[in-house]
């Protein structure tokens, strides 16, 4: 071989040896910058999602590995993401792949609600209910027709809800809070038409002071009240329960329940068992409850402010129905719902003791009770919001989004105790090879090394 | 009231009660009560308690009954405490039930009576004979049952044709009559056998209508 040929294997050689160290150093430097890397993801990490297709990036974060279960990912939102991407973040936060995913609300949403409903009660209205979070602003209240109310926001009343009672509101009506307008629909049910009460009892004064209070209260009341196994005095003209007929089933009497009211609660009818009402065979079957016990009426306390006492009363156990009052620590008043019905079971016993023998209060007040109970069996729709929810959570995506990820993260500021997230953007340039080609650098390293070794052999050198 | 093991419970009786004022005979006929109970027991099931009570008018007591009955032949002037208990029992839905034992438009107690009721709740006025309280269990097609003593000529000599009444939000608050039933069923109950037709079936209507209306 002449001595050219020779030459250029030498070189060829050298060039082996050179590439191996340089691809041995590239390999370090790859596992340097992997180190380095994660020590910068281990402080924390602000990763910016503004659209869904941000999803992809965060995704090719954490399929690159950059991130680690200590992590803490926080993303300001400039927008609620849509509900697949707050889906999949709130996977992600669950899971602890990325570490802590958190968000910081840049949104500038008000986080309120409006909710309104029209009133069960025969001489109608409207109830509003405003949340606001926080805001010192002033809320104004308007239909189609102008404004009808405007009143300062919550200001110190933090976190509260806000209540109207309206008397009557027409179409379009909303409230404008720092310049968002809320509006919701009118949730509107077959007791906008249908406020007769059937009541269930024997002649007595309960029953005479009950359908009076009702009456006082707008209520047209029906009933069939014997006086003989033949002959009854009839009020009104029906007696059988039906949902298209009756807003509510007052039950004041144990005895002569009909077997049909069952069924009548079951098809969205309301039925308020009161007094002995509570202790017949279907109060128990409906509501697993039963008066129990029987709780004498504290003499003189018709005269008192807690009129309530005066009563003799059946107690309860809470079983499975809601408490809506107790009085001593155990439930005297309480709801239950029964298919898309509701019953009411209130223990106490000859209520119209309060009117006639309390204080001049008393009749108001008397009115004012029944009128509640029967409202309360009313089977209003629980929910006002009647936007279409195809996916999970869009009817409230604000609420959805803090159920998937929690509450926001508070902004920093420079004051603040919280320091300021080494920022890492998904399209930042950084070392351009991952960790995984670490093998092959040194695949490749030691591949070279080995031709110059048999390179270097074949020519007889050491 | 009471209450039974299986849960079916029985309603509170009803108590008649006669009032009690300071002027006057309140106590001019002492066998109604005895008579009244008899018939609601007779004609019902109405759970009934076997005696009458008899409550002072000036009393919160008065309140516990919300049908009251009061009679007299003499002239009637409510104290002041009367009035006021009054007031309240009609404002809060009492009924009472005044009878006029002189059956005599001329008379001390109808003069008297009247003019303390228009001072407590307002002017009586004629109640229409078609009125529920004529129908609500046995039928009184022409209104209220003529008396014998409207019919023997007794007193002012007149047969009245209808009650009077103060009524309010659709219910009886004040049933005046001058047809004197205080006389009319003021007899021991045992004697119904010696009438064709017992004469206070009217009552019986009277007490449902408290209780149903």
């Amino acid at each position: 071989m002449t001595s050219l040929a020779w030459a250029g294997r030498r070189r060829f050689e050298l060039f082996c040896r050179l590439g191996a160290i340089v691809l041995l150093g590239i390999a370090a430097l790859t596992v340097w910058s992997h180190g380095r890397a994660g020590r910068t993801a281990s402080r924390s990490s602000v990763f910016t999602i503004a659209t869904p297709d941000s999803l992809r990036a965060l995704r090719d974060l954490v399929v690159r590995n950059e991130t680690r279960a200590q992590d803490t990912l926080v993303m300001p939102l400039r927008v609620i993401p849509s509900a697949p991407v707050r889906a999949a973040l709130g996977t992600l936060h669950q899971s602890g792949i990325a570490g802590t995913v958190t968000w910081q609300d840049a949104t500038g949403a008000r986080g309120a609600a409006l909710t309104v409903e029209l009133e069960g009660r025969p001489q109608g209205g409207v109830q509003l209910r405003l949340a606001q979070p926080d805001s010192t602003d002033l809320v104004v209240l308007r239909d189609a027709g102008g404004i009808l109310d405007s009143i300062d926001a919550f200001g110190s009343l933090h976190g509260r809800v806000r209540q109207w009672q309206l008397a009557s509101a027409g179409e379009g009506l909303a409230v404008r809070l720092s310049g968002a307008i809320l509006s919701a629909p009118l949730s509107r049910t077959r007791n906008d038409t249908v406020h007769r009460v059937l009541v269930i009892a024997s002649p007595g004064w309960e029953s005479k002071f009950v359908m009076a209070a009702l009456e006082e209260r707008g209520w047209r009341v029906e009933s069939r009240l014997a006086v003989t196994p033949k002959a009854a005095v009839m009020v009104g003209t029906s007696t059988a329960p039906d949902v298209t007929r009756h807003a509510a089933v007052v039950v004041l009497d144990s005895m002569n329940v009909p077997t049909a009211l069952a069924a009548y609660v079951r098809r969205g009818g309301g039925v308020v068992f009161s007094g002995d009402g509570v202790r017949s065979p279907l109060a128990r079957e409906l509501m697993t409850v039963a008066g129990d016990t029987r709780v004498p009426a504290v003499p003189g306390a018709l005269l008192t402010a807690t009129p309530l006492d005066g009563l003799e009363r059946w107690q309860f156990g809470a079983r499975d129905a809601i408490p809506l009052l107790r009085t001593a620590g155990r439930p005297t008043v309480l709801a239950v719902r029964i298919g898309t019905g509701r019953a009411i079971v209130s223990g106490y016993r000859n209520t119209w003791q309060w009117r006639m023998m309390g204080t001049d209060q008393g009749q108001a007040d008397h009115a004012d009770w029944w009128d509640a109970l029967v409202q309360a069996a009313l089977p209003i729709a629980a929910s006002p919001i009647n936007a279409a929810d195809p996916a999970p959570g869009d009817a409230a995506p604000y609420a959805d989004q803090v159920a998937q990820l929690g509450a926001p993260q508070p902004e920093q500021g420079p004051s603040g105790e919280l320091q300021r997230p080494h920022t890492v953007s998904a399209s930042a340039v950084g070392w351009p090879l991952s960790i995984r080609w670490l093998p092959w650098l040194v695949g490749l390293a030691f591949g070279a090394l080995l031709v110059e070794w048999a390179s270097r052999r074949l020519r007889g050198e050491p | 009231m009471s209450g039974d093991a299986r849960g079916v419970s029985i309603a509170e009786p009803f108590v008649f009660a006669t009032a009690q004022y300071e002027s006057g005979d309140w106590d001019s006929a002492p066998l109604v009560p005895a008579n009244v109970i008899d018939s609601i027991a007779r004609y019902t099931n109405l759970p009934v308690r076997p005696q009458g009570v008899i409550v002072p008018l000036a009393s919160d007591a008065a309140l516990q009954y919300p049908l009251l009955y009061l009679t007299g032949h003499l002239p009637v002037r409510f104290t002041a405490a009367e009035r006021q208990v009054l007031t309240r029992y009609l404002d809060r839905g009492g009924l009472l039930f005044v009878d006029d034992h002189n059956h005599d438009v001329d008379g001390a107690f109808h003069k008297t009576i009247r003019e303390e009721i228009r001072r407590v709740a307002g002017p009586l006025v004629p109640l229409a004979n078609t009125h529920e309280l004529y129908r609500c269990f046995f039928t009184f097609e022409n209104g209220p049952p003529t008396t014998s003593h409207e019919m023997n000529g007794w007193g002012d000599n007149l047969v009245h044709e209808q009650l009077d009444a103060i009524v309010r939000a659709g219910r009886i608050r004040v049933l005046y009559s001058n047809k004197d039933y205080s006389s009319e069923w003021s007899f021991h109950p045992d004697n119904k056998r010696f009438l064709s037709v017992d004469n206070t079936k009217f009552a019986v209507n009277l007490v449902v209508y408290a209780l149903t209306r």
